[in-house]
C-alpha cells in the first residue's frame, strides 16, 4: 500500500533525519529490509539519461510500478545513485550499497538508505533536467522505435514490452486454431513506441507470437513516428495505433483494430476463419 | 389576434389548388428547416461552453469574446427555427434564414477544403488514435448541404406577400428567443450535465465510442478494467488549476483505495504528451492517468474535471462540479473563499 505523498514525504524526511542522527534505522530492529515504500522498482524504457549532455545508453533507469511515483537511476556516468521523486521536484542520491537487485530484476532501497538532498528538478519541454554532485543530468522521451522491428528489439527497447507479455495469458483455444493455420500469413503490427496504449495491447501479441512459434503466421513489427502524420502512416493508411494489418498472399485481407486489442489472439483467429 | 391567413399575389391565383398546395409545400419546407435549427440551438443552449469552444476553433470570436458570439449565435438559430416553424415566410425572415444556411454550410465547406488540402486533419490529430471524427469532413459537408438546403428552397415557394405584419407571431418569437438566450447564459450554472452530454446513469462504457467502423474506440476499450468491478473515473484537463488542485485528494483517495480495496481511480485526460509529461512531474499522481482520445471525451462533460463511477460496466452516478467529486472521495470541501481577502487588492 502506497500512503498519500504527503504522509510518506513526511516519512522519508524522518528516516533521513534517522539516519543521519544515528545511523541505520533497520540496525534497531536488528533486520535490515527493504524501504516501506521506495521497493519494487522496475526498469523503464519510457526515458533516457543524459548526462553533461551526453546520452548515457548503459544508464539503468528504474520506476515504482504503482502509487506515488518515484524514479531511481544508476549510471556510471553519476557518482551516486539518484532518486527523483515526481510532485516533490525532489532530486536526492543514494549510495550504492543500499540497493538491493532482486533475482526478478526488480530493486529495492533498503530501509536504511539515507538520501542525500541534491536540490530540486525542473521540467523544460518533455525533459526533467537536474544538477547532482557537480553534473548536469536530464530524463529525456527516448527517441521513437521506427521502421521495421521485431519482437526482441520491442522487448529490448522497453522492458515493459517483456513484463506485460510474460503476464498475458492468451486463449488457449484459440491459439490452436492459429497454429493450425495452413496458409502462411504475416501480420505488420504499427505501433508507435512513445503510444501509452501500445504499451498496453502489443505485448499481448508478443506473448501470442511466443506460443504459435514455428507456425505459419509471421509477425512482424512497424514503428511509426509520433503524430501519425508520416510518410509510412499515410501509406498503410493507418489511422490510429496499435493496428494489425494481416496480409495473405501478399493480399492485406483484414485489420486488426481497437477493440480487437483486448485479446488479439482470439480477433485474429476469427479473422482468419472468416476468410 | 392576428390573422394568420395572409393575401395572396392575386384573388384568382390565392383559391387555386396549384397555390394552395404550393403554400403548403413552402410551410413544410421553412417547417423542416426550422425544426433542424431548433433542435440544433437546444444542443447549444444545453452547453454553451463548448458551443463557445466550437466558435473559438472556427475563429470566428474575432470581434467579440467566444461565449458572446455563443449567445448571439444561439439567438439567431432560434429566432429563425421558430419563425419558420411559426410560418413567418417573409423575406425578412427567409433572407436571415438563408444567410445562415449559407453560412453552416460554408464552414463545413472551408473544414472540407482543409482537409482536402492536409490542413485540418493534421492539426486534429494527436496521440494513439489520430484523427478520430463521427462524420468525414467531406460528410459534414454534403450533410449539412443536403439537410439545409433543400428545405430552405421549399420554404421560399407560396410565400405569402403582403398582408398585415403577424405581430403576434413575431412578439412569440422574440419572447421564446429571449427566453433561450437568458437560459443559454444561465444554462452552464445549472445542473443540466447528464441531460446535456452522453453520459449519465444507465449507460454502457462499452457503448460510449468515437470513430466510425472497425476505427471507432470506445471507452471500454481504453479501458477494459471497467467491465467488472466498481471504479471511479475522472475526466481532467491536465492543465487545469480546478483539477491540479483536486490531486492531494485524489491522491489520499488512491493511496486509500489500493489498502482497503475500494473502487480503483481513474484518470482520463485528452492533454498533449506535453501536459502529461509535466502534470506528472510537478504533481506526481498516486493514480493512473490514460489518454483518451478528445474526440470520445468532448461529449461526454460541459466542464472539467467530471467524475463518474462505474459498476460492472455501466455509470452508476455521474459528478460534475468539484464539490460533487470532493465530497465523493470523502474530501473536505475547500475552504470558502474570505471576501475580505479576495476583494484586496
Amino acid at each position: 500500500m502506497m500512503p498519500p505523498r504527503a504522509l510518506r514525504s513526511g516519512f522519508l524526511t524522518l528516516a533521513l533525519g534517522a539516519a543521519f542522527a544515528s545511523g541505520p534505522i533497520g540496525a534497531a530492529a536488528g533486520q535490515m529490509g527493504a524501504d516501506a515504500f521506495l521497493h519494487g522498482f522496475e526498469r523503464s524504457g519510457d526515458y533516457q539519461l543524459t548526462v553533461g549532455g551526453k546520452v548515457q545508453p548503459a544508464a539503468e533507469i528504474y520506476a515504482l510500478p504503482s502509487g506515488v511515483p518515484a524514479f531511481l537511476i544508476l549510471s556510471s556516468a553519476l557518482p551516486s545513485p539518484v532518486l527523483l521523486m515526481p510532485g516533490e521536484g525532489s532530486v536526492q542520491t543514494v549510495q550504492l550499497m543500499k540497493i538491493l537487485t532482486r533475482p526478478d530484476g526488480t530493486v529495492d532501497l533498503m530501509a536504511d538508505a539515507a538520501l542525500s538532498p541534491q536540490g530540486k528538478f525542473e521540467i523544460v519541454g518533455e525533459d526533467v533536467r537536474f544538477k547532482t554532485e557537480g553534473r548536469t543530468a536530464a530524463l529525456q522521451p527516448r527517441p521513437a522505435l521506427l521502421g521495421l522491428k521485431k519482437a526482441v528489439d520491442l522487448t529490448t527497447y522497453n522492458p515493459e514490452y517483456a513484463r506485460r507479455a510474460k503476464a498475458y495469458k492468451p486463449n488457449d483455444k484459440a491459439v490452436q486454431k492459429l497454429r493450425g493455420v495452413a496458409q502462411p500469413v504475416r501480420v505488420r503490427v504499427f505501433f508507435g513506441s512513445w503510444c501509452p496504449h501500445c504499451k498496453e495491447h502489443v505485448p499481448l501479441l508478443l506473448k501470442v507470437e511466443e506460443q504459435i512459434k514455428g507456425s505459419k503466421i509471421q509477425i512482424e513489427y512497424y514503428g511509426l513516428a509520433k503524430g501519425l502524420g508520416d510518410a509510412d502512416s499515410k501509406k498503410f493508411g493507418i489511422q490510429s495505433v496499435p493496428t494489425g494489418v494481416v496480409y495473405s498472399n501478399g493480399k492485406e485481407i483484414g485489420r486488426l483494430n481497437a477493440a480487437d486489442w483486448a485479446a488479439p489472439e482470439t480477433a485474429l483467429a476469427a479473422l482468419l476463419a472468416r476468410k | 389576434m392576428e390573422t394568420v391567413v395572409t393575401l395572396a399575389p392575386s384573388a384568382s391565383a390565392s383559391s387555386s389548388p396549384t397555390w394552395a398546395w404550393r403554400r403548403v409545400l413552402g410551410y413544410f419546407g421553412g417547417a423542416v428547416l426550422g425544426l433542424i435549427l431548433l433542435v440544433a440551438a437546444g444542443a447549444k443552449a444545453l452547453d454553451p461552453q463548448g458551443f463557445a469552444e466550437q466558435i473559438h476553433a472556427e475563429n470566428l470570436d474575432f470581434a467579440f469574446s467566444a461565449p458572446a458570439v455563443a449567445l448571439i449565435g444561439l439567438g439567431i438559430e432560434v429566432a429563425v427555427g421558430l419563425a419558420l416553424l411559426l410560418g413567418l415566410r417573409r423575406l425578412w425572415v427567409l433572407i436571415p434564414s438563408a444567410l445562415l444556411v449559407a453560412f453552416l454550410v460554408f464552414l463545413t465547406a472551408r473544414t472540407y477544403v482543409r482537409s482536402i488540402q492536409g490542413e485540418a486533419s493534421a492539426a486534429a490529430s494527436c496521440g494513439c488514435f489520430g484523427n478520430l471524427v463521427q462524420r468525414t469532413p467531406g460528410e459534414a459537408f454534403w450533410q449539412d448541404l443536403l439537410m439545409l438546403v433543400p428545405p430552405l428552397g421549399l420554404a421560399f415557394v407560396g410565400r405569402p406577400r403582403g398582408g398585415r405584419f403577424p405581430r403576434g407571431r413575431v412578439a412569440a418569437v422574440a419572447l421564446a428567443t429571449g427566453a433561450v438566450v437568458a437560459f443559454g447564459a444561465k444554462a452552464s450554472e445549472l445542473p443540466l450535465d447528464d441531460l446535456a452530454t452522453r453520459l449519465k446513469p444507465g449507460v454502457q462504457t462499452a457503448k460510449v465510442c468515437a470513430g466510425e467502423g472497425a476505427e471507432a474506440v470506445c471507452l471500454g476499450t481504453l479501458v477494459p478494467d471497467l467491465a467488472r468491478g466498481n471504479h471511479m473515473v475522472v475526466l481532467a484537463d491536465l492543465d487545469s488549476a480546478t483539477f491540479t488542485g483536486l490531486v492531494p485528494d485524489l491522491n489520499r483517495y488512491s493511496a486509500g483505495a489500493e489498502g482497503q480495496g475500494a473502487r480503483p481511480l481513474i484518470v482520463l485526460s485528452g492533454s498533449s504528451s506535453e501536459s502529461k509529461t509535466s502534470f506528472f512531474w510537478k504533481f506526481g499522481p498516486a493514480f493512473e492517468v490514460r489518454e483518451a482520445p478528445p474526440a470520445l471525451l468532448r461529449p461526454l462533460y460541459r466542464r472539467l474535471p467530471r467524475a463518474f463511477e462505474v459498476r460492472d460496466g455501466q455509470v452508476a452516478r455521474t459528478f460534475s462540479t468539484v464539490e460533487e467529486i470532493r465530497r465523493e472521495l470523502g474530501a473536505p470541501a475547500a475552504p470558502a473563499e474570505d471576501p475580505a481577502q479576495s476583494s484586496r487588492p
